[in-house]
């Protein structure tokens, strides 16, 4: 069953917010679709898959202030905003300490019950003092891989399972049946028998909300969009300008990112103010697999986007200004461009032509790449004794040299026909045609009930017009045609 | 010309997890197909060479070989690189042409195994170095062809073998394994070498292409689609028809040459296992005498210790025919080499006893490796040695399980590594395992293995068959994710009904060693077994039995370890010498012990099934204990003797025989046939078997392992019924003894083998009667062994009288031992830190020293000042409560010890923790985790009285010790602990668990059709509350159960908190740990 049909809503008051004068300095967020991470906070941490935390403390003002000008209760404030951001089944719990909202997220998660979660409220302070011992040691996991990415000193992962795995055997020799039996324990008591860390977590856990050293806190970097603004000495309205500065623009656009294979732009906006301050957005775009990068240097295929857009904007600016005392056309006064679109791609046209990127024929790729309706491919070869399984689709540029020496089965492909048929055709038995034996085949067997069924002869059968096909016939003896020879 | 065709390369699946087919399988259909030979060479080891051996022997006398012809060889991988797929390895077939390339062959394959028993490799340079003599070699089409290598080393092994080196050309249809003949046929021409042809086989036929394929995933433990480099193409490795060999090999140039080559090589090689000469190691015989004369000797001597200076012309006369009939079949040297291990054991003070077999022969029993006189009961010598049969004998011996390992060490000491070696045990896949393995291999997550595995276990439908197991498991999982994939469950049935009897690899036999005079290079390899100090043979013992080569077992007997703990403890504590032979026989209060079924602890008499037979069978004699041993045991059950027995035994039914010429055969045993032995003399007096066959039949029940009923045992069962009918043998009788020989085929004892352990068993009740705290100790110092955990003995123990005093840091030791309570007369038992779970001996003889000195301690501090034990270890002492000895409670304890190496730091204050009390239940739970049983109340009734989770009204439940004042067939309601579940294959899916509450022990009986009814709450409650019908037989109970009762979920009191789900099972597996003696 999904999540979404098992959650129960409810969000709480954050009045008693007010009531207490405390604001939340925490939010631990779960969402299971990707959302903007920093609609609560600037200062934000990736925590795991779907998890992250919020530092609200930073921001406290601006919220309070949110409030006070919406005149709006807080809950009324942060409930639609993480709707809107993170979907109905988001989870979130507000708190002091990023560990206790991680603690008592990892409870929540478990229970499957969705909404905003306040540890200050009586009701969740409430139920955070019965979590259970796999409430506590879950989160741990992922706290360990973070300690263990920042390569904290003194910090071992293995050490710190040991002392986990000892904590866990006291545990059931002692009987106790949640942390907070043994909240008596101050984390002193807890370091000396089970470490720094377990120490440390304990703090984070029961004693201290404002203790956040050693908490593996890393900020989650805002990426800026990529852009670059022009802003025109003086109005220009000549194409024979324009062209200039844009390709003068865009030749920079390329250069803020090295120069990544992986990285090609896709789709740009070209936002232009006018004379006026009215603004214009056009799109420039490319398609994939063709980019901004290999549009350099000449960008033909920004540029012409760019001018055929430029010529219906002044026929469309001249038709409504005609009777208005303006100069001639509405001149431009600065412009912005801004990258929409991205993809990560592996390279794909360097080895069509040449072996060499150098050698590439650009002209041509150009003129072809945009006329297709999709990539170009070749094949490679794969681990299957089906013939026409043993050759799978990649791009170009990932392909390599098939090694037959591992996959010694697919050495037959020399006599596979040029066209295949997207399945085998049962034809009839071919009697006295001519027939060339090629091979036997056994394949995933285990796919099927019979082993024995899977087992297939395969030839090449010669019609009276010296036309070759491709045929198999499996262990009942039904034929079937797979491909053609040219 | 195909019509006498010879294989060459044939892999059988003793290549393990490489060769798809059964020895008998390839040889049948080879015979089948009518081939001239067939070489049998599996990688790197000799492994199925006996087996193929003896099935073509076994077709032989069913006339059905065709003159079919084997040839020995093996394929030796010449790198360590057997996890490349099977066609890249690098490899060479040596095939022996006669006794001195066997003897080759099997010293450069115990060579590959230098290192251990995987990655078996012979490096080139070592092969080039080494003795080639008498041997042929053949080039696979695979590995080194493929990979280029063979060029460089064609002209060096032309050179080594004196041109008895050749290339083998297959042709598999399918281009990729094709297109390797061109490039073997041009280094043929450039080497100037000659070739064979041959289909490199590696299974029988082409519906064993799937079992290759899933042997191949299972051997790189990965799914059929991740290891389809390791897979065949097609399934043409296998033994193909005359025309069908026509059509594949007619292509191949050059292929009259290859036939006529075969055909050449096949003349040459010629030998066969038969040849193989095999003698006894001589070294135990004094100068001046030969094997015979010192047994003489021997003999002489051990007559005059037994009987005195006379002895009866009986006892001469049966010593000197066996000791003719051991002169004729040439067996001096077995009894002498048994004898100077017995005699060697005897000396360091190790217990020993001779049993099976052995025990009908007089020499054994004068020889001391027998305490049984055959004359006393009349066994027969022929059973153990005969002219006719002319097998050699096999003594087992036991000696105690915990100085076994002196033992074998003494006789690879004695004569020398290359010349003993243990007997192999090859592990099958079985099962549940064969289920598990097809499961991976179809890609099944481990979440369902582990529920596989969890049905399988379930005694519901456990010996129920793959078919059962998987429906079950369908329907949960179909049940559980009814949108999942879709899992081909039909194939993992039929898949792992296949893989069923597979072999796995290679294990060690429980105690056979194989001895020679001569290195055992010229039998067979041997290679060093998985367990440090031990090497093996390559045979298993059904093999070198074919074989006629000789073997002891040595084996390891627990109670025998704990009845020379129990003399050591008699003589300690009450001052008296006891030994085996010292025993008083016919002791009337043991018998009467015996008779009540107070038999906890006893040898072989402890079982439930055991102890409901006693008080019916009320044994007074020692051969009523023969009989007790003997017929509790599938082959009478089977053959429905026991109500029988019993009813003549209480004069209720005459004794009566189904024919007169059975009264000498049955008349010791009231007309009823109980033992082996009975059956075989059955068959020979009114089955038409001469003895010859009936030995036969006796061999074939007796094999253990896997059986085929149809093929090993139906035909002579048939040639049975067919003779007593011929003979006019009732029916009635007919049916009985048929019945008896399946039952025997699962477990049967003969009466030799009963009389051997009826001695041991006397023994301990003899003990158990006389000095019952020495005897309850000196069994649970032997641990593990028995029937019954140490719990379980000691709730026996407190129920018998015996006080128990807890573990103590100031008074125990490693083991329990008796302590006199101030004021007493009795011994009291004080319980040993063995008991504590994890704590390791060292650390408690660090304790006693320390003790020692300081004089004992009174708290916590002065006990961690003196000892600085780890902190484990002190963390296991507090867990088992030990510091309760100084006022200190569980939890305090156990908070102090977790800090134990920051003691400095512990002497600043540190807050307190209020720890919770203990409850009454959580107590006993923490001392069965941390030393498997509790000194407090009984669990069951701290639960009745205190905290009942069940809605029946806790009023209604009878304890044990009131069931025997209930009339039978009344319905009662019982809860308790379980102790003991058993589900025994001749009940027919009677399910019989033992509860125990603080009273004594309740005997439970299920249904088949109640117990599928609550079977889950069988399996996994560690308590039950049940209500059923009352059965009474004499003194013995049984309540066949009607209805299990479910506890209130929400109690959780029996199981523990879900977040330590491990704990839950705890109490189950501690307790239910019945140990099956085999």
């Amino acid at each position: 069953m999904g999540l979404t049909t098992e959650m129960q809503t409810r969000v709480i008051d954050l009045a008693e917010l007010s009531a207490q004068g405390e604001f939340p300095a925490y939010a631990a967020i779960y969402c299971p679709d990707s959302g903007n991470p920093f609609a609560l906070s600037p200062t934000v941490m990736r925590w795991g898959e779907g998890i992250f935390l919020s530092r609200l403390d930073t921001c406290r003002s601006f919220w309070l202030e949110q409030k006070k000008k919406l005149r709006c209760k807080l809950v009324e404030l942060f409930d639609p905003l993480l709707r809107h951001h993170y979907g109905t089944d988001y989870v979130a719990v507000f708190g002091q300490h990023p560990w206790q909202c991680l603690l008592y997220l990892d409870y929540r998660l478990r229970h499957r019950t969705q909404g905003l979660y306040l540890l200050q409220g009586r009701l969740d302070r409430n139920i955070y003092k019965t979590l259970d011992w796999e409430c506590w040691f879950n989160p741990q996991a992922l706290l360990a891989r973070h300690l263990q990415a920042l390569n904290i000193r003194g910090f071992r992962e293995d050490a710190f399972r040991a002392r986990q795995a000892q904590m866990r055997r006291f545990i059931e020799r002692i009987g106790v049946a949640n942390p907070h039996e043994m909240h008596a324990a101050d984390a002193n008591s807890i370091q000396r028998r089970f470490g720094k860390w377990l120490g440390m977590i304990w703090r984070w856990s029961f004693t201290d909300c404002s203790e956040l050293q050693s908490f593996p806190w890393v900020s989650l970097r805002q990426e800026p969009i990529p852009a670059v603004k022009r802003d025109l000495e003086y109005p220009v309205n000549q194409w024979s300008c324009i062209e200039v500065l844009l390709r003068e623009d865009l030749e920079r656009l390329c250069d803020q990112f090295k120069h990544d294979e992986t990285q090609h732009i896709n789709r740009m906006c070209w936002e232009i103010t006018l004379f006026n301050q009215q603004r214009v957005t056009v799109d420039l775009s490319f398609r994939h697999p063709y980019s901004l990068h290999r549009d350099r240097p000449g960008f033909d295929t920004a540029l012409y986007q760019a001018r055929y857009i430029y010529d219906a904007l002044m026929q469309q600016l001249q038709a409504r200004d005609s009777d208005l005392d303006l100069p001639e056309s509405m001149p431009f006064i600065c412009w912005r461009i801004e990258v929409r679109e991205r993809v990560m791609l592996a390279p794909l046209l360097w080895d069509l032509f040449a072996q060499q990127a150098d050698e590439i024929d650009y002209q041509r790729v150009k003129a072809l790449q945009n006329k297709l309706p999709l990539a170009f491919e070749c094949y490679h070869a794969d681990a299957c004794f089906f013939p026409e399984q043993s050759f799978s689709a990649v791009a170009v540029g990932d392909f390599q040299q098939a090694d037959f020496d591992h996959y010694p089965w697919s050495c037959g492909a020399s006599n596979k026909p040029l066209f295949y048929y997207q399945s085998a055709q049962p034809i009839e038995n071919p009697g006295r045609m001519q027939k060339f034996f090629l091979e036997r085949n056994a394949n995933q067997w285990w796919l099927g009930e019979d082993a024995l069924q899977s087992i297939r002869d395969y030839f090449i059968l010669k019609d009276r017009h010296g036309r070759s096909s491709w045929v198999y016939r499996t262990q009942d003896g039904a034929w079937f045609k797979q491909g053609e020879f040219c | 010309m195909f019509s006498n065709y010879n294989e060459w390369l044939c892999k059988t699946n003793f290549s393990f997890l490489q060769g798809a087919s059964h020895p008998r399988d390839l040889i049948e259909r080879a015979c089948r197909l009518g081939y001239q030979s067939l070489c049998i060479n599996d990688f790197d080891g000799a492994y199925g060479l006996a087996r193929c051996y003896r099935e073509l022997e076994y077709l032989k006398q069913q006339h059905r070989h065709n003159g079919l012809k084997l040839n020995y060889g093996a394929e030796i991988h010449l790198q360590r690189d057997h996890d490349l797929p099977l066609l890249l390895q690098d490899t060479l077939v040596l095939i022996a042409q006669n006794q001195q390339g066997y003897t080759n062959l099997n010293r450069l394959l115990s060579f590959a195994h230098r290192d251990g028993k995987d990655y078996a490799n012979l490096p080139l340079e070592k092969l080039l170095n080494s003795s080639v003599d008498g041997l042929i070699a053949i080039q696979p089409m695979r590995g080194s062809i493929r990979s280029n290598q063979g060029i460089d080393r064609h002209a060096e092994l032309k050179l080594l073998f004196d041109g008895r080196y050749f290339l083998a050309i297959s042709r598999h249809l399918h281009p990729a394994e094709d297109r390797w003949i061109k490039t073997t046929l041009q280094q043929a021409a450039d080497h100037g070498l000659e070739y064979v042809l041959s289909q490199d086989v590696f299974f029988h036929n082409r519906q064993q292409k799937c079992v290759s394929d899933l042997l191949q995933a299972i051997r790189c433990n990965r799914v059929f689609d991740q290891c389809r480099e390791h897979l065949f193409p097609n399934a043409e490795r296998c033994l193909h028809r005359a025309d069908e060999l026509q059509r594949l090999f007619s292509v191949i140039p050059g292929f009259k040459a290859a036939l006529d080559l075969s055909e050449v090589l096949n003349q040459s090689c010629q030998f066969n296992l038969d040849q193989l000469g095999y003698q006894y190691p001589k070294e135990m015989i004094p100068a001046g005498h030969d094997a015979q004369s010192y047994l003489r000797q021997l003999v002489a001597r051990g007559v005059r210790d037994k009987f005195g200076r006379q002895p009866s012309a009986k006892i001469l006369g049966q010593l000197e025919h066996e000791l003719s009939l051991i002169d004729r079949l040439n067996f001096a040297d077995y009894f002498l080499t048994v004898w100077d291990i017995v005699s060697w054991a005897r000396k360091q003070q190790i217990l020993c006893q001779g049993r099976g077999s052995a025990a009908n022969s007089s020499v054994c029993f004068v020889l001391g490796i027998t305490s049984v006189n055959p004359a006393q009961f009349e066994l027969l010598f022929e059973r153990f040695v005969s002219m006719e049969r002319g097998d050699p004998p096999d003594i087992d011996v036991d000696f105690e399980h915990e100085r076994r390992e002196e033992v074998i060490q003494y006789i690879y000491r004695r004569y020398g590594r290359e010349r003993a070696a243990m007997v192999a045990n090859v592990v099958t896949f079985r099962g549940k395992g064969a289920l598990r393995a097809v499961g991976k291999a179809l890609g099944a997550d481990e979440k369902l293995l582990r529920q596989m595995s969890k049905i399988a276990s379930s005694r519901y439908y456990r010996g129920t068959g793959t078919e059962n197991i998987v429906l079950a498991l369908k329907n949960d999982y179909e049940q559980q994710n009814p949108r999942a994939n879709k899992i081909s469950w039909q194939l993992w049935m039929r898949l792992s009904e296949k893989l069923h009897g597979f072999p796995r690899h290679l294990g060690i036999h429980s105690g056979g060693f194989m001895l020679s005079d001569k290195p055992l290079d010229r039998l067979l390899p041997q290679e060093p077994a998985t367990m440090q100090g031990r090497s093996v043979i390559q045979w298993s013992k059904e093999d070198i039995e074919a074989l006629g080569f000789f073997k002891i077992d040595v084996l390891s007997l627990g109670m025998l370890s704990a009845i020379r703990k129990c003399f050591d403890y008699v003589q300690h504590y009450y001052g008296q010498s006891l030994r085996l032979d010292s025993i008083p026989d016919d002791d009337k209060p043991t018998y009467a012990m015996i008779q009540k079924a107070d038999t906890i602890g006893a040898f072989q008499i402890e079982s439930r099934a055991q102890m409901s037979m006693l008080p019916r069978l009320k044994p007074a004699c020692f051969y009523d204990l023969v009989i007790e041993v003997a017929i509790i045991r599938p082959g009478p059950i089977q053959g429905k003797v026991i109500h029988p027995f019993l009813a003549r035994r209480e004069g209720l039914e005459p004794v009566t025989y189904p024919d007169e010429r059975l009264r000498p055969i049955l008349e010791r045993t009231l007309g009823i046939a109980i033992f082996q032995e009975q059956a075989m003399r059955i068959a020979i007096a009114v089955g038409n078997f001469s003895a010859g066959e009936a030995n036969e039949l006796r061999k074939k029940i007796g094999a253990w392992g896997i059986k085929d009923f149809n093929r090993d045992l139906n035909p002579l069962l048939q040639k049975l019924k067919q003779g007593m009918r011929q003979n006019d043998v009732k029916p009635e009788f007919a049916e009985q003894i048929l019945g008896q020989m399946e039952g025997f085929a699962e477990y049967g004892f003969p009466e030799s083998h009963a009389v051997s352990f009826s001695l041991i068993a006397y023994a301990s009740c003899y003990l158990k009667c006389h000095f019952p705290a020495a005897f309850y100790i000196s069994v649970l110092n032997s641990q593990p062994m028995g029937f019954y955990s140490p719990h379980a003995l000691l709730q026996a123990a407190r129920r018998e009288g015996i006080r128990l005093l807890p573990i103590s840091l100031n008074h125990s030791i490693w083991d329990h031992q008796l302590e006199q309570p101030p004021g007493q007369q009795s011994y009291a038992i004080r319980l040993g830190f063995r008991l504590v779970n994890g704590l390791a001996e060292s650390s408690v003889q660090k304790i006693i020293i320390q003790r020692e000195r300081a004089g004992g301690w009174s708290s916590f501090e002065q006990f961690t000042r003196d000892c600085e034990l780890p902190r484990d270890e002190l963390t296991l002492l507090s867990a088992s409560d030990l510091f309760g000895e100084f006022g200190d409670s569980r939890s305090a304890a156990l908070w102090q010890a977790e800090a134990a190496p920051y003691k400095p730091m512990l002497d600043s204050i540190e807050d307190g923790i209020d720890w919770r009390q203990e409850t009454k239940l959580d107590s006993i739970r923490k001392d069965f985790r941390a030393f498997k049983t509790s000194l407090k109340q009984h669990p069951a009734e701290v639960i009745r009285r205190e905290q009942w989770p069940y809605a029946v009204a806790v009023e209604k439940f009878t304890l044990s010790s009131r069931l025997a004042e209930l009339s039978a067939d009344t319905d009662v309601f019982v809860f308790g602990m379980v102790l003991v579940k058993q589900s025994p294959g001749t009940a027919k899916g009677m399910v019989f668990v033992t509860l125990e509450d603080e009273a004594g022990f309740i005997n439970l009986a299920f249904t088949p059709q109640v117990y599928a009814r609550f079977y889950r709450q069988v399996d996994q409650q560690p308590f039950l509350c049940v209500v059923g019908r009352l059965q009474r037989v004499n003194e013995s109970h049984s309540i066949l159960v009607k209805r299990v009762f479910d506890p209130d979920p929400n109690a959780n009191l029996l199981a523990l908190p879900k977040s330590r789900p491990r704990l839950a099972s705890a109490i189950s597996t501690e307790l239910i740990k019945p140990r099956a003696f085999h």
